[in-house]
């Protein structure tokens, strides 16, 4: 239920969709990497750099890692990993990465992502 | 049943009125939710789901609140505050929780009076403020529904932006639970003064919310 937030099903869809992306991030599997982006995080990538997105991802410097943390919060839901959070959004196919290699920048303030959309 | 419906009109009228403003809210709602949401790239919510979203609940939650205290509120400050010349307030030198004789409470109860407000004790005294203490409950679980749920739509706002989502007492004590129910708050405090005041000078006939009218603006509640 979206009011809860937390359902437990989401909750292990979210940790399932970070890992995942972890996976392929720490694989260096680039285009695996990027079907797992939004399509606006990965036209942003794209745009950024000008190059197709799997290129893209390269010198981003992501880290894989392992996933801690998940929240749920509607259809949007964070994932704590060794270097810092990963943002998802839900969408009609599943979970996708919408702020990938995202570090803390203090309070109230949006974290600074390499990859966001 | 037609007698049913001319009995309780008042009651069946707001009701009515109630569920078609519910429905509108959510239409209207949904539509300016799925609206932020393509503009932020993210996905529809369809109507099923906007019913039970946070987002929803809080927008519905806020007003509810805001409205039995009002109610709370003019219930409690007319027992101890008056207004002179207004239909809304008891009689100057009336002030206060009443006597029994005038309240027609224990041996001064009537045979067709409530049963718990013939006997003196704890149905008494609960009886005695059973408006109050509904009225007050209902406002205080709706503002706390309020809050759970505005919490829970702030947290995926603060997501959707790239933030951290926040405990309960950090939203409780935030901005933008403040915003909400002040915002509410004043208005209905605006309507009661106005309220009270208007009722002093101004006039609907065959309202019982006026004094009838051609009687003096002296006259305060709405006994000649």
């Amino acid at each position: 239920m979206l009011l809860a937030g937390c359902a437990p099903a989401e909750t292990e869809q979210v940790r399932d969709a970070a890992v995942d992306f972890q996976t392929q991030v720490a694989a260096q599997d680039w285009p695996a990497a990027c079907g797992l982006l939004s399509d606006q995080a990965r036209g942003q990538v794209e745009s950024t750099t000008a190059r197709p997105c799997a290129q893209a991802l390269v010198p981003l410097r992501l880290s894989g890692g392992a996933v801690g943390e998940v929240q749920v919060w509607g259809a949007n839901a964070s994932a704590r990993i060794p270097s810092g959070t990963v943002f998802l959004s839900r969408f009609g196919d599943g979970w996708r990465v919408i702020g990938a290699g995202c570090t803390w920048r203090g309070e109230d303030r949006p974290y600074d992502c390499s990859a966001r959309g | 049943m037609r007698s049913f419906l001319r009995q309780n009109g008042l009651t069946l009228f707001f009701l009515a009125i109630l569920l078609l403003a519910l429905a509108g809210q959510s239409v209207a709602g949904l539509a300016e939710f799925n609206a932020q949401q393509t503009a932020a790239g993210l996905e529809q919510l369809s109507y099923a789901r906007y019913l039970t979203s946070s987002d929803f609940s809080t927008d519905v939650a806020e007003n509810w609140q805001s409205e039995f205290l009002q109610f709370t509120l003019y219930i409690l400050a007319t027992v101890y505050l008056v207004q002179q010349g207004s239909s809304e307030s008891k009689e100057p030198g009336k002030a206060g929780l009443e006597s029994d004789a005038e309240q027609r409470v224990a041996e001064f109860s009537n045979d067709d009076s409530p049963a718990w407000a013939r006997v003196r004790g704890w149905r008494l005294g609960i009886y005695s403020r059973s408006l109050t203490l509904v009225m007050a409950t209902i406002f205080a679980a709706s503002w706390l529904a309020q809050s759970i749920a505005g919490r829970a739509a702030y947290n995926a706002q603060q997501l959707g932006q790239l933030q951290d989502p926040v405990s309960w007492f950090d939203y409780v004590t935030a901005a933008d639970f403040w915003s909400r129910t002040l915002q509410n708050w004043q208005s209905e405090f605006l309507a009661v003064a106005s309220m009270a005041v208007f009722a002093v000078y101004l006039r609907q006939r065959g309202s019982p919310e006026s004094k009838p009218v051609g009687t003096s603006h002296r006259s305060t509640g709405t006994e000649e």
